[in-house]
């Protein structure tokens, strides 16, 4: 016999695609259009709407809230750098890049399991 | 070479640390003898303790700005760093072929540095990093060089203001407290020497009240060395904090400003070191790096001069090229020019001329006015002439008839007379003979006969109704030619207007259109003489009209009589051909003399 008190299981909403930060290796470069600078360096994990771009030197500026482009494999994603620290520069970009390509790119590109 | 740069790296660290390290002693050094002399502190402080507190703090104030201003030097140092790390990553990329930089990019497997934005050498920095990543290398002229220095310099002037600021606030404040103290010494004093007064009579109060008064200048000079002391003594420390601190931003200048020569030498160079030279002779190898450097920067400025005087020489082909093209657009514009000048000068004429022609024609409009007028009225007087002369010419007939109807009466009375003296004569042959009986009844018939033939009356009323019908049918005929001729005249005059105006119109897109190169005032000429031959045409015509009407009537004047009967001659008909031919030759005549004024 059926319990009446007993709600039916509602279907689960499925979970957006979740992309964990793997550690890539992508040669990149940060363009500061207002500074006319470009930082050339690594991309060293890929989302579709972050990454943490690597300066190829040993002294990272900080910076801030500046409007960047990060060039990855010829494509130009503009993007705001979130913050500094001892890895590199977190930006965030301003039109998230599609899962298949960061998938893609990250597969080509992996450093380690 | 990676390790020399690490050792000066070390060596500008190392000399910042021990600034770092002997302001630190000297703050040590003022805590531990405030420590030991605390209480002889503590009574300075409490004497003025405001004054002294705020002299305190600001010492101390000025001794945190002075470490954190020291601090700094190491994120200026990682700066410098940083700038000669990139500098040499570019070079050694450009010595071994490395485009891609992949030594470089090794690098960014490791954690880095964090560097906060320089404040001694941010315009420093911002110049080289923005040459150094946008050109892969840093070419630095002598006057670059020496602006950054200065940048530098200023920097350094900037950064050092604020304690020396504060150095002298310190001395101005122990100066403050010195003249506070005297002030009150100063201010005590008269009640001292009034207690002193009192005291010459020897009462014990005013003895106490002398030793009481005596504080107040105490206080004051306690007052007065404390601020100094501590005023003074601040300034000093904080003097001397503040020199350590220079000499480690002066560390760092030098560190920046040897880093940036070598660079000029390096580049005229190509090389670090040169083999097979002593020691002994490092200074004139130095000397001489530097010297070829700056020969080898001077030999690039020459060859960058030289490439910019072939842009130049190659610019001012362009720009004699552009230059005679220039002249040439100038004469065709002066030539333009005075062409314009020229149509000006011709179109002020026209405007004289149309000016002219302007006045001309409106004499010339109210002269034809005046002539229409006057060939109207004119016309009218000769249309009324010619009424009157058909009128008379209408009344001579009717008086033709009247003499004709006189005529016949005549005829008659005559008829009848000869009918008598013949019966007399009748009678008398009668009388006379019977041989001539027969003869005369043959006679007699034949009289009778005659008589018959002469006794039947005349129609005269027959013939003067043919004629009144002839004349007027004729005066009809007459009218209407006159009328009909009156008619095209007006219409011939309404198209000759019709014309006048449209060759007005002409006339004025002619004028509107002044750049033609006839002359208006011929073209005027011209149109006027047209009008005046259309106009002239026009009242031929019209006197043309007007002779056939003459004519006609003229022909009216003859009545058509019967066969056998003589017509006398009218007492006083005029000769009607004659007086229309007079008018005829007088209306032509008056057109001809016209036409002969207009064409004069």
């Amino acid at each position: 016999m059926l319990d009446r008190t007993e709600k039916p299981e509602a279907p689960k909403p499925q979970p957006p695609m979740q992309l964990d930060r793997r550690p890539c290796c992508i040669v990149a470069e940060l363009l500061f259009d207002e500074e006319d600078l470009v930082l050339d360096g690594i991309v060293r994990w890929l989302l579709p709407d972050r990454a943490l771009f690597r300066e190829a030197s040993r002294y990272i500026l900080d910076r801030r809230n500046d409007r960047v482009r990060l060039r990855i494999l010829g494509e130009d994603h503009p993007a705001k750098i979130m913050g500094t620290s001892r890895d590199g520069y977190e930006i965030s970009f301003e039109t998230a890049i599609p899962a298949e390509t960061v998938t893609e790119w990250v597969d080509r590109y992996l450093t380690e399991e | 070479m990676s390790t020399k740069r690490a050792i000066e790296a070390q060596s500008a660290l190392n000399s910042i640390r021990i600034e770092i390290a002997k302001s630190t002693i000297v703050v040590l050094l003022i805590i531990g003898l405030g420590t030991w002399q605390f209480e002889f502190a503590y009574k300075s402080v409490l004497s003025h303790p405001q004054l002294n507190l705020l002299i305190i703090f600001t010492f101390i104030g000025g001794v945190v700005a002075a470490f954190i201003s020291g601090y700094r030097l190491f994120n200026e140092c990682h700066v410098l760093q940083a700038m000669k790390e990139t500098q040499h990553d570019f070079a050694e990329m450009e010595k071994l072929g490395d485009d891609g930089g992949v030594t470089r990019l090794v690098r960014a497997a490791e954690p880095g540095i964090v560097i906060k934005p320089p404040r001694l050498f941010s315009e420093v920095y911002r110049q080289i990093m923005s040459e150094l990543l946008s050109t892969r290398t840093l070419r630095v002229s002598l006057a670059q060089r020496t602006a950054l220095f200065e940048s530098l310099k200023e920097a350094i002037v900037s950064e050092r203001s604020l304690t020396n600021y504060l150095t002298g606030i310190l001395i101005l404040m122990g100066l403050i407290g010195t003249f506070i103290g005297l002030m009150e010494m100063v201010a005590s004093v008269g009640g001292i020497v009034g207690g002193l007064a009192k005291a010459g009579t020897g009462s014990d109060e005013a003895i106490k009240n002398v030793i009481r008064d005596l504080e107040a200048p105490l206080v004051g000079m306690a007052t007065g060395f404390s601020a100094s002391l501590f005023g003074l003594f601040g300034s000093l420390a904080l003097g001397l904090i503040a020199r350590f601190i220079n000499s480690g931003m002066l560390a760092l200048r030098q560190d920046f400003e040897g880093w940036l020569t070598r660079i000029g030498s390096l580049e005229g160079q190509g090389a670090s070191s040169v083999p097979g030279v002593s020691s002994g002779d490092a200074s004139v190898v130095t000397l001489a790096s530097t010297l070829l450097g700056a020969f080898r920067t001077t030999q690039g400025l020459i060859t960058r001069s030289a490439e910019v005087m072939k842009k130049l020489g190659d610019r001012q082909e362009t720009q004699t090229s552009a230059l005679s093209m220039l002249v040439e657009q100038v004469e065709s514009l002066s030539l333009r020019q005075a062409n314009i000048f020229q149509q000006m000068k011709k179109l002020d004429v026209i405007g004289d001329s149309v000016e002219r022609l302007r006045e001309e024609e409106i004499l010339r409009d109210r002269a034809t006015s005046n002539r229409y007028a006057d060939g109207v009225g004119r016309l009218s007087q000769t249309i009324d002439e010619t009424r009157g002369a058909i009128i008379e010419t209408v009344g001579s007939v009717a008086e033709q008839h009247r003499t004709t109807e006189r005529l016949v009466r005549a005829l008659e009375l005559q008829t009848t007379r000869g009918f008598e003296s013949f019966g007399v004569e009748l009678n008398a042959v009668k009388a006379s003979g019977d041989e001539r009986g027969r003869i005369a009844v043959e006679s007699n018939n034949t009289l009778e006969k005659i008589m018959r033939e002469s006794t039947r009356p005349l129609d005269v009323k027959t013939i003067g109704d043919h004629l009144s019908a002839s004349v007027d049918e004729r005066l009809a005929a007459g009218f209407g030619a006159v009328a009909s001729s009156f008619d095209d005249s007006l219409s011939r005059l309404l198209a000759g207007i019709e014309r006048l105006g449209a060759t007005q119109a002409d006339l004025a897109d002619r004028l509107t259109a002044l750049d033609r190169g006839t002359d208006p005032v011929v073209e005027m000429r011209a149109f006027g003489e047209h009008i005046e031959q259309g106009l002239s045409q026009g009242l031929g015509e019209i006197a043309r009209v007007l002779d056939s009407i003459l004519i006609a009537q003229a022909t009216a004047q003859k009545p058509v009589l019967p066969d056998g009967i003589d017509m006398p001659a009218p007492v006083d008909a005029p000769d009607l051909s004659a007086v229309s031919q007079a008018v005829n030759e007088a209306i032509l005549a008056r057109f001809r003399r016209r036409n002969g004024q207009s064409d004069a």
